[in-house]
């Protein structure tokens, strides 16, 4: 156990996360007065959700291993809304979370045992797009695909795409600095997040960074953006568009190895080519997306690497023959270029795939998002290999390439007593592999619950530190989304996922 | 209070006497190579310590993309340790000729007109070292290209203005050098004119480097990449501009130095007049330009509108233009001459400013503003 600093966390914080599924009788006691709910009920009336039923469809995020109860779910319609949420939350003493579509990939959104969630997916407007500045404002709980959608209609393009783009919302790619397939060019989410209003934990509204694409005075946006949840909640985005690349250059090369295809990576970007996105995945990724979508790849070959140049025609142009080159100089077996835009849309149909079509072949996976440096891609990718060997676990392989970014995805059936544990150990030893090559521990999905002892490990005690009194600063009681990205206090038998069976009969303890 | 900037400072040499420093005295004025020294003009005549003796490159590996380098290192050494290996920083850093250092750069939080096609400053650090005001050697980021753990320490530093410790070492995210620019000039009848042809420009596919305006309607464009490719947005512009109902000419400047090389090397404003920076929004551009030009001072427009560079003479009280920014409700920093207080106009949230100092430097050692 992580011991723990009171400046970042309090003695009186209580994380109760449990197994699927969940016992509907279950019921903490609760941390305040029910009569402070009226209080609650009053102005939100219908908009206050406190029955078992409705409390379970906001007990997990995308991380389905991890959930807990909350008190009362708020429907927000409005800036009002939230401020009275917050304010009442730092009244009463409540711990709190501000959920989007609820697709964290780091159990991030994951409601605090009987807290308050706060639904922003009602604040969802999109307020205006602004083609002269080349802005968009919005609402936190606008869809992510749908900001894309209407920037498109105007000629215009944001840029950030993670693979859940279709359901999630901007207010939690900006809390958790999302990323996607395009961040070796185009940077992550917060690259592209210009401005926000932000109501912090105690209720005060703030006005961060503007509409100009540089800025005055120290970066808060840039440090709000990706706090997971812990310093406050947005409640309007201002997003940077820009011109939608001209043309696309995509091509599959099939390795005969993973490693070959990792070194390739490190190859062509030694070039000095900038492609838009870099994608590796291995065999069992292929398997899975052939069977799946019914994706097609060379056969021999234990990874293909898909390479996308974009920008204008002639600079695309002006790459190609390059790019073609260094394939065969990295010793790529097979090369398909999409030779047109459904040829493109068939290779990444499979490449998105990939997540959804290993849950048909493996019952759960834990998906991790380490980094390491991209020289030490192809080394990653054997020692994950060997682990996965070692240890009799199946793991697939996608990443983004071109960053560096690892998405093992470790199966398990979560019917098997102790299967959890088993992948939860070795995705914490790829976490550390990451963090022993000088990497990270999260390059896009954040943090959350799912790496929060991890963090300690890669940042010394007085950094540390400095995180704690960053978030009491903009949180003096650490209410909002307690208990994510710093480590867990003390006395809680929680490891990444859950407790061990044996564990949760006290036949064992890790303490 | 002239005679500040000349005193002498404390000069460490490794970031563990920095921290010594920052321990044994009370109150710290942090300065790098005086490039921007209307930043750093304290006038509470604390400590002065300059971190331009923490210097040179930590770590280089060109195959990563990356770069880290103690604080005081300055732009064109790194610069041209880059370009030995066909990088370069793509924010375009200004003053580098002024003998700016990559800390000082961090703390005002300065890109240059190139920041228009890949980015800012804030967009390429990655990793930051610092010695905060309880003298902790503090870490944020990481070196790596992706990085998504923990708060945006990196991003907190930049325009921090030395008001929430010493940036001691910083990781750089670089890209490959392109092969060759080139800059257009395209002379327009009117500003108006100009900033209708930006719009055009700036939302069409064609990649330019840079866009930068002149009060007068003159643009410049400057293009990079390989010949060819620049060869054909050179036609692709004049193709743009000919069906363009104004009467406009293009016409390519050998040497586009001439039009860049001002802001390089401050020339820009001369002597001890104020080299002023103002981030405003391109449908702003008009009405900020003719408050500018009741005031008559000299300006350009950089990053297809997005950043006003204004000259404020010696001469003139900076109140003016102080009043006049917060008028129009814009905030801007002036970098070089003698000023009061070199935040002017519209201020950063005084909230978040006090939260952040109370979390990173509870005693008020760094003396300043951030």
């Amino acid at each position: 156990m992580i011991p723990i600093s009171p400046l970042y966390d309090s003695a009186s914080i209580r994380v109760n996360i449990e197994f699927r599924p969940l016992s509907t009788d279950h019921r903490s006691p609760t941390v305040f007065s029910m009569n402070n709910l009226d209080e609650l009920r009053r102005r939100f009336g219908d908009r206050l959700m406190t029955s078992d039923a409705s409390m379970v469809a906001f007990q997990s995020d995308g991380v389905t291993a991890l959930s807990a109860r909350p008190c009362a779910v708020v429907i927000a319609l409005n800036e009002d809304d939230v401020v009275f949420t917050v304010s009442w939350c730092f009244k009463n003493d409540v711990p709190w979370v501000a959920r989007g579509s609820g697709t964290s990939l780091s159990g991030g959104s994951v409601p605090i045992a009987d807290g308050i969630v706060i639904a922003m997916n009602r604040m969802n407007r999109m307020i205006r797009i602004d083609e002269v500045n080349r802005i968009a404002i919005v609402e936190p709980g606008l869809i992510t695909g749908r900001l894309i959608r209407a920037a498109n209609a105007v000629g215009l393009h944001y840029a950030p795409d993670p693979s859940s783009l279709q359901v999630c919302s901007i207010g939690g790619n900006l809390a958790f600095n999302s990323g996607g397939a395009h961040c070796l060019k185009y940077g992550m989410t917060s690259n592209h997040i210009l401005g926000a209003r932000v109501v912090l934990a105690d209720g005060e509204i703030v006005e961060l960074g503007s509409e100009s694409l540089e800025g005055e005075g120290p970066d808060f946006m840039g440090l709000f953006c990706g706090s997971e949840g812990t310093m406050g909640v947005a409640t309007q985005i201002t997003v940077r568009l820009i011109p939608p690349p001209e043309t696309y250059f995509c091509v599959m090369a099939g390795y005969a190895t993973v490693e070959d295809a990792g070194n390739a990576v490190a190859t062509i970007i030694a070039a000095g080519l900038l492609p838009g996105a870099m994608e590796i995945m291995d065999a069992i990724a292929m398997k899975a997306a052939h069977e799946a979508v019914g994706a097609n790849y060379p056969s021999g070959c234990e990874a293909v690497l898909i390479v996308e140049l974009d920008g204008s025609i002639e600079s695309v142009n002006a790459d190609k023959p390059r790019l073609e080159e260094l394939f065969k100089q990295s010793g790529a077996v097979s090369i398909e270029v999409a030779k047109d835009a459904e040829t493109r849309y068939a290779i990444w149909t499979g490449r998105k795939s990939v997540f959804s079509a290993v849950g048909r072949i493996s019952p759960d996976f834990i998906v991790q998002d380490g980094v390491v440096p991209r020289g030490k891609l192809g080394f990653a990718l054997r020692r994950i290999t060997e682990i996965s060997k070692r240890t009799g676990i199946v793991i697939a392989n996608v990443f983004h390439a071109g960053d560096g970014n690892l998405h093992p995805l470790i199966m398990y059936d979560g019917r098997i007593d102790g299967a959890l544990h088993r992948a939860e150990i070795v995705a914490a030893e790829i976490v550390r592999l990451c963090i022993e090559l000088g990497g990270s521990i999260t390059g896009e999905h954040g943090v959350g619950l799912e790496k929060r002892e991890f963090l300690g490990e890669m940042y010394d005690e007085p950094s540390m530190e400095m995180l704690g009194r960053l978030r009491v600063a903009m949180d003096p009681k650490t209410l909002a989304n307690r208990g994510k990205m710093f480590p867990t206090g003390e006395g809680e038998p929680f490891g990444l996922y859950g407790l061990h069976p044996l564990e949760k009969a006290g036949v064992i303890s890790r303490e | 209070m002239s005679s500040l900037v000349a005193q002498s400072a404390l000069f460490p040499r490794t970031i563990d006497e920095v921290v010594q420093i920052v321990r044994e005295h009370r109150r710290i004025q942090i300065v790098g190579a005086g490039s921007k020294h209307a930043m750093t003009t304290s006038d509470a005549g604390p400590c002065r310590c300059s971190i331009a003796g923490v210097n040179g490159i930590v770590e280089h590996q060109p195959s990563e993309f990356l770069i880290t380098a103690f604080a005081g290192t300055s732009l064109t050494e790194m610069q041209s340790a880059l370009a030995a290996h066909g990088q370069y920083l793509p924010f375009d850093p200004p003053l580098a000729k002024r003998g700016a250092t990559i800390g000082g750069t961090v703390a005002a939080g300065l890109s240059g007109a190139g920041r228009m096609r890949f980015g800012g400053l804030r967009d390429f650090i990655v990793g930051i070292k610092m010695v905060d005001g309880l003298g902790n050697v503090v870490v944020g980021g990481g070196r790596v290209v992706k990085n998504a753990a923990g708060y945006d320490i990196p991003k907190l530093m930049v325009g921090s203005a030395g008001y929430y410790g010493a940036i001691v070492e910083v990781t750089l995210k670089v890209f490959p050098q392109p092969k060759m620019q080139k800059t257009v000039s395209v002379t327009t009848l009117s500003l108006a004119s100009a900033l209708r042809i930006q719009s055009t420009l700036s939302r069409s596919p064609i990649e330019l480097a840079a866009i930068d305006l002149t009060p007068e309607g003159t643009l410049w464009l400057r293009m990079e990449g390989e010949s060819d490719a620049i060869e054909t947005t050179t036609s692709r512009i004049r193709s743009l501009m000919a069906i363009e109902e104004e009467r406009i000419s293009v016409e390519c400047i050998d040497d586009g130095e001439s039009v860049w090389r001002p802001l390089d090397d401050g020339t820009f404003a001369e002597g001890n007049d104020r080299l002023v920076r103002v981030p405003i929004m391109p449908s702003r551009l008009l009405a900020v330009d003719s408050t500018l030009e009741e005031l008559t001072v000299r300006r350009r427009y950089s990053v297809a509108g997005n950043v006003a560079w204004i000259v404020w003479p010696e001469s003139r009280p900076v109140q003016q233009l102080d009043e006049s920014l917060w008028h129009l409700r814009l905030g801007g920093t002036v970098l070089t001459g003698i000023v009061p207080n070199f935040r002017i106009g519209l201020r950063p949230s005084l909230s978040m400013v006090n939260r952040v100092k109370a979390a990173v430097d509870p005693d008020h050692r760094f003396v300043g503003r951030a």
